[in-house]
């Protein structure tokens, strides 16, 4: 069984089918018709709702899209959905702005619209802000697509909405935090739910992790579950086994030591994005472009890595990193680097049994620079063409170390071994990075497909190791 | 003379002047419902209980005549209730929109991968999803044609070519100071609407259907149901109250889904609800015409044009759909702004074996305008001039004669070009990039201004034309009804507004109802623009009669005449020679009532002047021109040919704007949508005919980050010199081809790196990779 609260009432739920999604739920058995499908693959987000969860005894929200996120997903999560934003026939300030500035037309998008700037409301009015930065506002609308309006008015009743007194805000989303404290309302043990020949496992501590791991060796393990809820709804795949990494909260840890940042397996985007703003500048910045705001609130790094794709941004950027990746299982714990553990498109190097404990991020020495050039067809909320990371270890005008990894220029996201060969030990001028562009033809042969040519993706390739010694030499300078 | 007025406070409420007429920024009529999710779209509504639901089996090969269609696997699957292909059609089996051509359901051959073969219904959407993977189809692969040029060398085509022609062209390019030539391919777009196709169609009695649909065109889905059904239209009857989105994706391409789910429903006797998923919505329905455009054209040495041949060649599809027209368009927009003393324009109707393109915001003029543009730019670069000169030298003048036979008159372009251009600095911008471009060799810049001149009127004459119903209840409240349909655009919104200004009372009192087929009949798509055009004139006129009924009965009731009796503020007020008397509305209306006056009536319009006669392509398609401008400034990445919008600043003219909320609405989000048609937006096909771009996780319109920097919009503010419906003018289509400002910055900034003497290729979409390799081709200009 699960529990959840919605709009502001515990549910409780049991006999459902573990395939199903959020937004199937709340549309289908729920009759809240308010959060629409636009695509069922998190792309457009008209779907978005918010889950709160408790963090230090309150509720914290993030928007999430409700389209490519499992029901049993929100064991234990506060929901809140279009249908809970007004109250008392008292719009809530996003919704209040977004009429008063012309902020629909279709009005399709616009619940998805609303609930994502009702989170940035909420989190800005949190953390004692009494407006958003455009910035701000670009990151919190950047997965909403919108084909009428242009976003101009949207933009505007998002700053607006903070001019609207607060008093107006009495939604669920205050009243959640009220009845947080009910000591009924979480379950604390694991659980399952099981319908048919569909099974879905929510262990809530690694020992029963892997004791189901080892009991159901075929399991499909879910993390975020971004990209396998796909296999759902785009493919009509039917998982008949999961084990979800959910409620483990050892693997929601973050630890970090002198030369080391572990992060675990169920670590979202989000919840990393400050600490790589600090530590790896470059990766906190990708992270805007990694997918919109809702994918970064349930998407992992762990899972991104798992899933094995040529074009997931984190492989790359991990390689460069020398990042290693801790496995977990009943038999033993081992460690092996992010480099080693893609084999083939879309295979990596986890048996069966085992999974992702947490990945270990060395930190940059003073004179280790992380550069990420991430390129594709849209700036925001798109998949690569291709994208390059490196780790340039400068030392009295000469590059004295080099990692270097591309992503969408092979099968597996890859290490480009002769460029790095060309620029070792190279002084730090222009022509070093010139020559060493030269070497990509010998390290990859691209393939062309929807996203870019083939003699695109390797002429960026060069090109982006040339822009990166430009960049390289006005830092240093 | 003495005042008759109960009270203060009534005398109050009369000085109050009503609220929300025309020239307000009136509310969406919906955007209370739209932000709380009340709003209801076809898949929102309840559902009847023993509901079924709809999916669609399609051809998975470009071009193959079918050999076996099993589909006995897909009727034992879990769930089904039932399966229909071809054979099971009862009455027409052909719903093309004007000419024939679309089989609801291929029968012996199929024309492109995403063609419906059969539909299943079972008792969730997603058993009807699976029991489609259980078909066995056998196919005998034929050659497709997947291209323009192909279909170019085959001379294979869905339509006859068309030509327009004006003075002589060959003489014209003798006595050329320069003759330059150049072509350019313009990809199509898909619409993406946020709201996928849907239906929902409920059986009643006498065989009758009700359909809800989301559809530009509710009149034609009631058309083409009966007749798949073999029954009278009056048997059907089609109800729309809102789209997630149309853009002219819901003209056509709503039908095939409605007939095919009351075939369902008729066989059933149950509500059918048939809803595309993005997937198959994006592979199966039609889109924006790609375009191959080629142009010779003479010049002297000022660079004005003397002449042009222009050859237009559409990516058509498998059928004609609304090709035709769309490729006329085309055609009557190849000059966009600008004056050909000759022209010779071709328009070629291409057939390929892809999904059949249809309608798109700009139906076809954006695709010609693009070639009237790059014409001018090639020219600037030969004569070396700013653009935005060569623009100027060669806009009409009014009197001058287009390619079409149409006169100019009330051109304004020129005065908008030039407001633009001082308002937004343009003179001294291109020179600091000038210098910027010198100074900078990994970051360029580019700046363009444009001008938009759209045609307002189908130019299939018989579609002019529009209908309404007014009811005036005893308690003052309205009903309006019209043949229009909402996709977002505000259409009800402006019609209440023309009924409340026609009364002189709060909006708040007028309900503007569905489109119902049942209501108006026999209406024209909600399509070209004229949605507020052509009803909110009809709305206008039933008010009209309705007025002059209670104006006929105040002055025999008051023995007053017309002149004395006015409606203002919420009141209808008489003023007879020795006394005043203010009614409230309502009271008028229940006196009114009481004296037997009929408070209901349609209204019906027309669109006065036009004519064309298409034998010798000359005459008056077009009722007045929409025109606009705008100028954007773009920033380059010469490394990897990504880009930044920085800068866009627009003056449009919309006539008298009914409501500059909305109009302004519209031009923002046109300008949009056809920058993104212009950049990123790439429909993408393999080589065996599929669709690549078939979702949003590969194909990319604009978002939030994407918008300009810095974004001014501005309204021309000078009433229509034709009677439109109050001076206004038409928004929906035009602004998107302020887009094409976005492209020729890009073109300007690529042109930077050979030093403005040339300018390169820069097909569209204008993607990083085209951009890229545009500067790649500059540079190597400059090096030769």
């Amino acid at each position: 069984m699960i529990r959840f609260q919605l709009n502001g009432s515990w549910v409780e739920e049991s006999d459902f089918d573990p395939n199903m999604t959020v937004l199937q739920y709340l549309r289908q058995v729920q009759h809240l018709k308010g959060s629409k499908e636009g695509c069922a693959s998190g792309d457009c987000s008209a779907c978005t709702i918010l889950v709160g969860h408790q963090k230090h005894g309150q509720i914290q929200y993030a928007p999430i899209n409700s389209c490519i996120t499992l029901l049993a997903q929100l064991n234990n999560q506060y929901v809140v959905t279009i249908e809970g934003l007004e109250t008392n026939q008292t719009l809530h300030p996003a919704q209040k702005a977004m009429v008063e500035h012309h902020g629909s037309q279709c009005g399709f998008c616009t619940p998805g619209i609303v609930c994502s700037l009702a989170a940035l409301h909420f989190n800005q009015v949190k953390n004692q802000k009494t407006s958003a930065t455009t910035e701000d506002i670009e990151h919190a609308l950047a997965g909403n697509l919108c084909r009428c309006t242009g976003y101009s008015p949207i933009v505007k009743a998002a700053n607006a909405m903070f001019e609207y007194p607060l008093e107006n805000e009495r939604s669920v989303l205050d009243s959640c935090s009220v009845e947080v404290f009910e000591p009924k309302c979480t379950q604390a043990n694991s659980t399952e739910i099981k319908q048919d020949a569909n099974s879905f496992f929510i262990p809530n501590d690694e020992q029963t992790l892997k004791t189901f791991l080892a009991k159901y060796p075929n399991a499909t393990i879910w993390a975020g579950g971004t990209d396998l809820a796909l296999e759902v709804t785009q493919r009509l795949k039917n998982f008949e086994c999961v084990i979800s990494l959910q409620s483990i909260n050892s693997l929601k840890k973050i630890n970090t030591d002198e030369n080391n940042i572990t992060i675990g397996a169920m670590c979202t985007y989000e919840d990393v994005h400050s600490l790589f703003n600090q530590f790896y500048p470059a990766l906190g910045q990708l992270l805007f472009k990694i997918g919109s705001l809702q994918i970064r609130h349930m998407g992992t790094l762990a899972g991104n890595l798992a899933n094995g794709s040529p074009i997931g941004d984190m492989a790359p950027v991990l390689i460069a990193l020398d990042a290693s990746i801790n496995i977990s299982s009943l038999k033993e714990n081992k460690t092996i680097k992010v480099e080693d553990f893609f084999q083939g498109y879309k295979s990596v190097r986890l048996n069966s049994g085992e999974y992702i404990e947490s990945i270990s991020i060395p930190k940059l020495t003073d004179q280790q620079k992380l550069f990420v050039y991430k390129v594709s067809k849209r700036q925001h909320d798109d998949i690569s063409s291709l994208l390059m990371a490196c780790v340039l270890k400068i030392k009295d005008e000469t590059i004295v170390s080099v990692s270097m990894a591309y992503g969408g220029m092979a099968d597996i996201p890859k290490r480009a071994k002769n460029v790095e060969l060309s620029l070792n030990d190279s002084p730090l001028v222009i022509r070093s990075f010139e020559c060493a562009s030269e070497k990509i033809d010998t390290d990859f042969n691209p393939i062309s497909d929807v996203r870019s040519s083939a003699e695109y993706r390797k002429q960026v390739a060069k090109n982006l190791i040339i822009k990166m010694g430009i960049a390289c030499m006005e830092e240093i300078a | 003379m003495k005042t008759q007025s109960s009270t203060h406070n009534d005398a109050k409420l009369r000085e109050r002047p009503a609220k929300g007429l025309l020239g307000q920024k009136e509310k969406h009529d919906s955007a209370r419902k739209h932000v709380t999710g009340e709003a209801k779209y076809v898949d929102d509504m309840p559902e009847i209980i023993g509901t079924l639901y709809m999916a669609v089996g399609c051809s998975e090969l470009p071009y193959a005549d079918i050999l076996e269609l099993d589909l006995s696997d897909v009727t034992f699957s879990p769930g089904v209730v039932d399966v229909i292909s071809f054979k099971n059609i009862p009455g027409e089996t052909d719903i093309g929109p004007v000419f024939k051509g679309d089989p609801l359901f291929a029968d012996k051959q199929v024309e492109y991968v995403g063609q419906a073969l059969f539909a299943v219904v079972a008792q969730s959407y997603t058993q009807a999803k699976k029991a489609i993977q259980q078909a066995k189809v056998k196919y005998l692969p034929l050659e497709p044609v997947l291209t323009i040029e192909q279909a170019l060398n085959k001379n294979f085509h869905v339509l006859p070519e068309h030509v327009m022609q004006k003075g002589d062209v060959k003489n014209a390019l003798l006595q050329a100071e320069h003759i330059i030539e150049n072509d350019v391919y313009i990809k199509g777009q898909d619409h993406f609407y946020l709201e996928t196709q849907v239906s929902y169609v409920v059986p009643g009695e006498d065989k009758s259907m009700m359909v809800y649909t989301s559809s530009q065109h509710p009149s034609e889905v009631q058309k083409l149901v009966a007749e798949v059904l073999d029954l009278s239209i009056n048997h059907v009857q089609v109800e729309v109250r809102r789209m997630g989105g149309g853009f002219g994706g819901k003209e056509t391409q709503a039908a095939p889904w409605a007939c095919m789910a009351a075939i369902f429903a008729s066989r059933l006797k149950c509500p059918i609800k048939a809803r595309l998923d993005r997937q198959d919505d994006m592979k199966m329905t039609g889109k924006r015409h790609d375009f191959l455009n080629r142009y010779k054209a003479g010049i002297d040495k000022e660079g004005k044009i003397l002449g042009v041949n222009i050859k237009l060649a559409a990516k058509c599809g498998y059928s004609p759909d609304l090709s035709n027209a769309i490729v006329d368009r085309a055609m009557f927009h190849s000059d966009n702004a600008y004056h050909y003393p000759a022209a010779h324009v071709r328009g070629i109707r291409s057939k390929t074996h892809t999904v059949s393109n249809t309608a798109f915001r700009g139906f076809g003029g954006p695709q010609g305008m693009t070639i009237a543009e790059y014409l001018i730019d090639d020219i600037a670069r030969k004569v070396q001039k700013d653009p935005l000169d060569v623009r100027k030298i060669n806009l009409y003048k009014n009197g001058d004669s287009t390619h079409y036979g149409q006169v100019i008159e009330n051109y304004d372009m020129l005065d908008i070009i030039e407001t633009l251009e001082q308002d937004c600095d343009y003179r001294k911008r291109r020179q600091s990039i000038h210098k910027f471009n010198k100074e900078h060799h990994y970051i360029k810049k580019g700046i363009a201004l444009t001008p938009v001149k759209f045609g307002i009127s189908f130019t299939a004459q018989h579609l002019n034309q529009a209908g309404a119903l007014i009811h005036i209840y005893t308690d003052g409240s309205i009903h309006v009804n019209h043949g229009g349909t909402e996709m977002g655009q505000g259409l009800y919104t402006k019609v209440a507004q023309v009924v409340a200004s026609e009364f002189n009372v709060d909006i708040e009192t007028i309900q503007v109802s569905s489109a119902r087929t049942d209501k108006v009949p026999n209406t024209s798509p909600t399509a070209a623009s004229s949605g507020s055009d052509l009803n909110g004139k009809a709305a206008q006129n039933a008010c009209l009669t309705i007025k002059e009924r209670l104006v006929a009965f105040a002055c025999e009731k008051f023995s007053v005449e017309p002149d004395q009796v006015e409606f203002i503020n919420n009141h209808v007020q008489i003023t007879h020679s020795e006394w005043n008397k203010a009614f409230i509305f309502q009271e008028f209306i229940q006196l009114a009532y009481e004296h037997r006056i009929s408070l209901s009536a349609s209204g019906y319009y027309k669109t006065p002047k036009i004519f064309y006669d298409r034998e010798k392509s000359q005459g008056r398609p077009f009722f007045y021109y929409a025109l606009g401008a705008a100028c954007s400034e773009v920033v380059v990445d010469v490394f990897t040919g990504e880009y930044k919008v920085t800068r866009t600043d627009i003056l449009h003219d919309v006539g008298q704007s009914m409501n500059p909320a909305i109009d302004i609405g519209q031009i923002e989000g046109g300008f949009i949508q056809g920058m993104g048609w212009l950049t990123t937006e790439e429909l993408t096909w393999d080589e065996e005919g599929r669709v690549v771009s078939n979702s949003p996780a590969n194909y990319k319109i604009p978002t939030v980050a994407d918008i300009p920097e810095i974004f001014n919009v501005n309204l021309f503010k000078r009433p229509n010199e034709e009677s439109t419906i109050y001076f206004s003018k038409a928004v929906g289509e035009p602004p998107l081809m302020l887009g094409i400002s976005v492209w020729m910055a890009l073109r300007d900034a690529c042109a930077s790196l050979a030093d403005y003497q040339w300018a390169p290729r820069l097909n569209t979409p204008a993607t990083p990779e085209n951009v890229l390799f545009a500067m790649e081709q500059a540079r190597r200009y400059k090096g030769a």
